[in-house]
């Protein structure tokens, strides 16, 4: 433990970097969850070709070496069992080392998807308080910043950090290569962090390897939709945000082999990717800084998604390149080079060090970025409107959705001649309640900031922003029953609302009404909580009286 | 795996489970797999019990144990899902557990708590509010279709874990 504010202990400071990339405070409980994604149980290594030994890819049916153009044996490769080895490497090396240090209660939890590592803190109180602290009383990774007193640690507890920040948001994978030719062989390995809904990490994350390790990036993909879905593809078929998921920092293992993953699959996999790329020889650093210039033709198709409330403000509107989403998050390097250019917005523009009419270019790029769009939607027109009555699940639930906006214009009605001040209701049946509110109305979120932990997802929430009070309704169009209620039921456990109304278009079945009568008690939530029963009848909500 | 297999094979541990842990206090009379609401089964025992006939519910698995001091019926329910838990599996079982005041009850999965879920519960007033009623308890965990048992690393709460294998 960081025994003054600038000596940290290399532990300690892997134990940041591991919740800079994934971990969760829970100030109440006090404790500190760390996640460690395995989306699939296994992650395969290179398949190399058995004749040649250069790298072999996936070509239709058959996996094909890139040089002899053999078949290869697509099972000629190493796989790790990733959930097994998360945990294996938790008990046996990563616990141990916590431990030695950090005298917390380690218990490890999870499902086939994630492994959770998580501390309790109880009998450890001053170290919970330090790290809260640390991470200015933030409960979760998608805010944190890298730690101030990290930049003033020691080498080897910077080493550490980024350790801890590899073990959990650090992905080497034998498929995110790049399409260059090594003097040997083909294809460039690259190991990525994988960064979520957090919009300041990766340019943080890239000054600090370029500051204190010198390190290169090959590059920033953003979770933006004009580095993403630059020719609208996922907006126009089904997944219109499919941009919005990660941010991925690309980086070639063969510049990072100071650093270690202590999760053994991570470990194997990130050797098999340095062996390589030391193998096939690479003499250039593919370091995206200083930045490419931006020639017309890689000019971006305007993106109806440039406007989303996730994306933050010096973000939210149009790029043409990756780069320039660096430097208005805030590259240090980037943004220096832009002030020493002969004209600073020319080279924003561009990546040209030139001077230049930044206005007429201006018009010509947005001249083109609409054209562009505009020939997308041209030829795309039906596949949206086919897009659209494919995503409803079942006509239920399109029937369900029907209902929501009534439903939320009575809640906002209701809501204000009960309690007698302003009130808000929103559909929120897309999205967890959480990122509802920071996507969609900031101004409430400032004020509804508890709702921070909600990953809940009611169909119609209404605020009331005075009194900071939640009300959920859920909305159902099949006669209401016991497992309807249990479902509003478990939002209302986690969040408290003033109120919960179960609502159906249709009347609650007599079997709901008997066992509501017999036992009320079921629709309480809270100290003076009850789930209300509602009929939506006639453009109004009629309650039933239990 | 199927659910139909699911429930089979969660029926089998529960009735080996119940011996192991309530042997002692009380007489396991049946384990079963409903096929109709407990309000329409046609089972003495549920019979026996106050206001059956508004238990209009079907649990996946569900234990009749009767206790050895007070001569009552108790029932262990234990409901089971494919796919991964969200808030709504906790909610209704829940909700069933109270209606029949059950002392223990079991939400059992091929694929855990929802990543989202996993972390709320990890909320100490959360999960009590979800998983407690005073004496009565909700535990979660993942069944492991390799090793045909619970998944140790999935018990919710993380307190329940010796409680469930030892």
């Amino acid at each position: 433990m960081p025994t003054n504010s600038t000596k940290i202990s290399p532990v300690f400071s892997y134990l940041l970097g591991l919740i800079t990339g994934r971990g969760h405070l829970f100030n109440d409980s006090k404790i500190v969850a760390i996640e460690l994604s395995h989306a699939n149980e296994f992650a395969h290594g290179i398949n190399h070709c058995h004749k040649c030994g250069d790298l072999a890819t996936k070509q239709g049916e058959f996996v094909i070496c890139k040089k002899c153009g053999v078949k290869v044996d697509p099972n000629n490769r190493t796989s790790y069992n990733q959930p097994e080895l998360t945990r294996e490497s938790l008990n046996k090396i990563i616990v141990p080392f916590l431990k030695s240090e950090i005298k917390a209660n380690y218990e490890i939890a999870g499902n086939k998807s994630m492994t959770l590592l998580v501390i309790d803190f109880k009998k450890d109180l001053a170290n919970f308080e330090i790290i809260k602290k640390i991470f200015n009383g933030l409960s979760s990774f998608d805010e944190y910043h890298i730690p101030m007193i990290i930049y003033s640690s020691s080498k080897e507890a910077k080493i550490e950090f980024v350790n801890g920040l590899l073990d959990t948001a650090g992905f080497p994978s034998s498929g995110g290569w790049l399409n260059r030719q090594g003097k040997k062989m083909h294809g460039r390995m690259r190991v990525y962090f994988q960064i979520v809904r957090n919009w300041h990490l990766p340019v943080e994350i890239d000054n600090f390897l370029r500051k204190e390790f010198s390190l290169p990036i090959h590059t920033i993909d953003w979770g933006h939709p004009n580095i993403r879905d630059a020719n609208l593809k996922d907006y126009f078929e089904q997944q219109p945000t499919s941009w919005s998921r990660e941010h991925q920092i690309k980086f070639f293992p063969e510049y990072y082999s100071q650093f270690k993953f202590r999760i053994k699959s991570k470990q194997g996999l990130f050797e098999e990717l340095l062996d390589h790329n030391k193998r096939a020889i690479f003499s250039d650093q593919d370091d995206w800084f200083p930045p490419s210039p931006i020639r017309l033709s890689k000019t971006k198709a305007y993106h109806p998604g440039e406007s989303d409330l996730r994306i933050p403000k010096p973000a939210r509107c149009h790029f043409n390149a990756f780069w320039q989403i660096n430097a208005v998050m805030g590259c240090i390097y980037l943004n220096e080079l832009i002030d020493q250019a002969k004209n600073p917005e020319y080279f924003f523009l561009t990546g040209k060090d030139e001077d230049g009419n930044v206005k007429k270019l201006e018009k010509q790029l947005d001249v083109i970025s609409y054209t562009l769009q505009k020939r997308i939607f041209k030829v795309h027109p039906k596949k949206a409107v086919t897009a659209k009555v494919r995503s409803f699940k079942n006509i239920r639930e399109e029937l369900e959705k029907e209902l929501y906006d009534p439903l939320v214009n009575h809640l906002k009605k209701y809501l204000s001649k009960k309690y007698n001040e302003p009130a808000e209701a929103f559909d929120t049946s897309a999205n967890n309640l959480n990122l509802f509110l920071k996507s969609n109305n900031t101004e409430l979120f400032n004020v509804f900031g508890f709702c921070e932990k909600f990953r809940i997802r009611p169909d119609v929430v209404g605020f009331l922003a005075k009194s900071k009070k939640l009300v959920f309704e859920e909305a159902k169009v099949t006669q209401l029953d016991l497992k309807s209620l249990g479902q509003l039921l478990g939002y209302c456990f986690v969040a408290q609302p003033q109120e919960a109304i179960l609502i159906s278009s249709k009347t609650p079945s007599l079997a709901l009404i008997k066992v509501l009568k017999a036992r009320p008690d079921l629709l309480e939530y809270g100290l003076n909580k009850r789930v209300q029963i509602g009929t939506w009848r006639d453009n109004n909500l009629e309650f039933l009286n239990i | 795996m199927e659910k139909q297999d699911l429930s089979i094979k969660i029926s089998a541990w529960l009735k080996i489970f119940l011996l192991a842990k309530f042997g002692k206090t009380h007489d396991i009379l049946e384990v079963l797999i409903p096929e109709s609401n407990l309000s329409k089964l046609p089972n003495e025992y549920i019979k026996s019990c106050q206001n059956y006939s508004v238990w209009e519910f079907t649990p996946d698995v569900l234990g009749i144990l009767k206790n050895k001091k007070t001569n009552q019926i108790e029932l262990i329910l234990a409901n089971r899902s494919t796919s991964a838990l969200s808030l709504k599996e906790i909610g209704e079982i829940y909700t069933y557990s109270k209606l029949v005041n059950s002392p223990l009850s079991f939400l059992i999965s091929l694929n855990g708590t929802s990543n989202e879920v996993s972390i709320l519960l990890l909320e100490d007033s959360i999960r009590k509010r979800l998983l407690n009623r005073g004496n009565n308890e909700i535990i979660i965990f993942s069944w492991n279709e390799k090793n045909n048992g619970i998944d140790y690393n999935s018990i919710i709460p993380l307190n329940k874990k010796d409680f469930l294998l030892s």
